[in-house]
């Protein structure tokens, strides 16, 4: 299996925090990888340097064969890297259906926005009834449906989901969790986070647990491994990061 | 000629002469998070490149006016080449803008006494047209800039709320890092924003060096008033600004009609004071639920 996406020996903080030390990992073509771990210890910020929204302070970063660096997020947007980030609060004055065809413009499929809305509403039938209001006023799992539908309409080859679950109820998280598996079927490769850890080895084909800004840990997510052994290692690391 | 003619039309005509300032400031604003306190200067700018051109290739005014418009834009470009993408992604980029604005207010006012010199200079009317409103005439540039101010401003309000760029211009403005994951490039809406506005700053440089006499200190004032505006109307949303432009205009009317021309500014400003003890969000912003 190629590789999507290699990162290498990343290094990342904001100011002298260090957050990402020398974390390296890789994103096969047509793979799920889950990322697991506690909050803070750097899954959000390793997100950010593959979109370039932050700059990492060495280390490299290569998609779909070429080096991401020095290269601004449309262009990585143009190329098919899609990053559905953490708890957006979308576009308050914008409809639902202004939101995802403004992903489809500006990811530069502005030709084909009507096929792809089409697919996004038979992924999400609940963003057709909720077209015309704005993103505002959608409920939170509402809203991260938005938030994945404007993914899928930027014609992903990597879509990131930047926990895409982050404080909805049980029912709706099922809810949305279903939607994932179909997201799933409409893109190549997806890299998924999810503070809940059952969601994330049910979608994905390989997990890195990510602690202080490493991957301590990786496997295949139907490994029969024992959950609670790695949910130890998330406290065990929480623990640490108290004293 | 009955007062309430005299300060509806001076209502309107200032309130239209605000409203181009406020409008493109407020675009600004809302976009770039930054007050460009250099947009006197530009008006100021845009005023005396319609002078130039009116008087060295002998076109009509209104094509002039269309030329500086065209020419202000470049110049706009540059401007935003040069003050705000330089400092903007900075940390306290937004501080070190305002400041590079301040600059160039500076920069503008002392090239437009090198470059036009001292002396007073006027545009001529915009066009013959009069119209008798309740015992007052209206005429010339007042009524161009009663009928073309908000007009204007219309038409920028349609483009941002049913063109793509529009649709761009307004995702930046409400979520700027979810707008830079759609690929969005703020850059250049950053330099269609300033083009925009330096340009409606033109058109209001050109009405009000028609009905009096241009300095390179002109802009001083319609900026200060612009700055209220925002106060009044809650920077960043267009309706706010065009009700906020009016009221302004009507205050300033009304005050100047009975207390006269000295006490009005006073009585303008202790109005913006009192709106920002009170509501400093503006008078009449509304917000969004977002959480």
């Amino acid at each position: 299996m190629s590789d999507l996406l290699t990162v290498e020996n990343l290094t990342a903080g904001y100011g002298q925090a260090g957050v990402l030390r020398g974390i390296s990992l890789r994103v096969g073509e047509n793979e799920a990888v889950g990322l697991l771990g506690p909050n803070g210890h750097g899954k959000t910020t390793l997100l950010r340097c593959v979109s370039n929204l932050h700059r990492p302070t060495s280390g490299t970063i290569t998609f779909a064969g070429r080096s991401t660096a020095g290269r601004s997020p449309r262009d990585l947007v143009r190329s098919g890297l899609i990053h559905v980030p953490q708890g957006s609060r979308l576009f308050p004055q914008l409809t639902v259906e202004e939101a995802l065809r403004l992903s489809a413009a500006s990811s530069g499929h502005a030709g084909s926005w009507r096929d792809s809305l089409d697919r996004v509403y038979s992924v999400f039938p609940r963003l057709k009834e909720r077209r015309r209001q704005l993103t505002g006023t959608l409920s939170g799992g509402e809203r991260q449906m938005a938030s994945l539908g404007m993914g899928l309409m930027a014609q992903p080859t990597l879509l990131i989901l930047d926990e895409p679950t982050l404080g909805l109820s049980p029912k709706v998280k099922h809810e949305l969790s279903e939607c994932i598996v179909r997201v799933r079927a409409e893109v190549s490769s997806i890299i998924l986070v999810d503070g809940d850890m059952e969601l994330v080895l049910d979608l994905t084909d390989r997990y890195h647990v990510v602690l202080h800004g490493d991957v301590v840990d990786s496997g295949a997510s139907d490994d029969e491994r024992s959950r609670d052994e790695m949910m130890s290692l998330f406290l065990g690391g929480a623990a640490d990061e108290r004293h | 000629m009955s007062g309430i003619s005299v300060i509806a039309t001076s209502t309107l005509v200032l309130g239209g002469l605000y409203l181009l300032m406020a409008a493109g400031l407020t675009l600004i604003w809302s976009t770039l998070r930054v007050f460009n306190f250099g947009h006197g200067a530009l008006l100021m700018f845009g005023a005396y490149l319609t002078w130039t051109l009116l008087n060295t290739t002998g076109l009509p005014l209104i094509v002039s006016l269309a030329g500086a418009v065209v020419a202000m834009a470049a110049l706009g470009a540059v401007y935003e080449f040069l003050l705000v993408s330089p400092f903007i992604k900075r940390p306290n980029g937004d501080m070190l803008v305002m400041v590079a604005t301040l600059a160039a207010t500076m920069l503008l006012q002392s090239g437009a006494q090198l470059i036009w010199g001292p002396e007073l200079k006027q545009l001529p009317p915009f066009g013959g047209a009069r119209v008798d409103v309740a015992g007052s005439v209206v005429q010339g540039t007042q009524l161009v800039t009663i009928v073309l101010a908000p007009l204007l401003v219309g038409l920028l309000a349609l483009v941002l709320r049913r063109s793509s760029i529009g649709l761009t211009v307004r995702a930046l403005e409400q979520n700027r890092e979810h707008a830079q994951l759609l690929g969005i490039p703020p850059r250049r809406v950053y330099l269609f924003v300033v083009m925009v506005a330096v340009g409606f700053a033109t058109v209001a440089g050109a009405l009000l060096g028609s009905m009096q006499f241009m300095s390179p200190a002109m802009g001083s004032d319609p900026l200060l008033r612009a700055f209220v505006v925002l106060a009044f109307g809650g920077a960043g949303s267009l309706a706010g600004t065009i009700a906020g432009a009016y009221a302004i205009g009507l205050l300033e009317a009304v005050t100047t009609y009975y207390f006269g021309l000295s006490w009005s500014p006073v009585l303008v400003f202790l109005a913006m004071i009192v709106i920002m003890l009170v509501k400093p969000e503006g008078l009449l912003h509304t917000r969004v639920r977002s959480a």
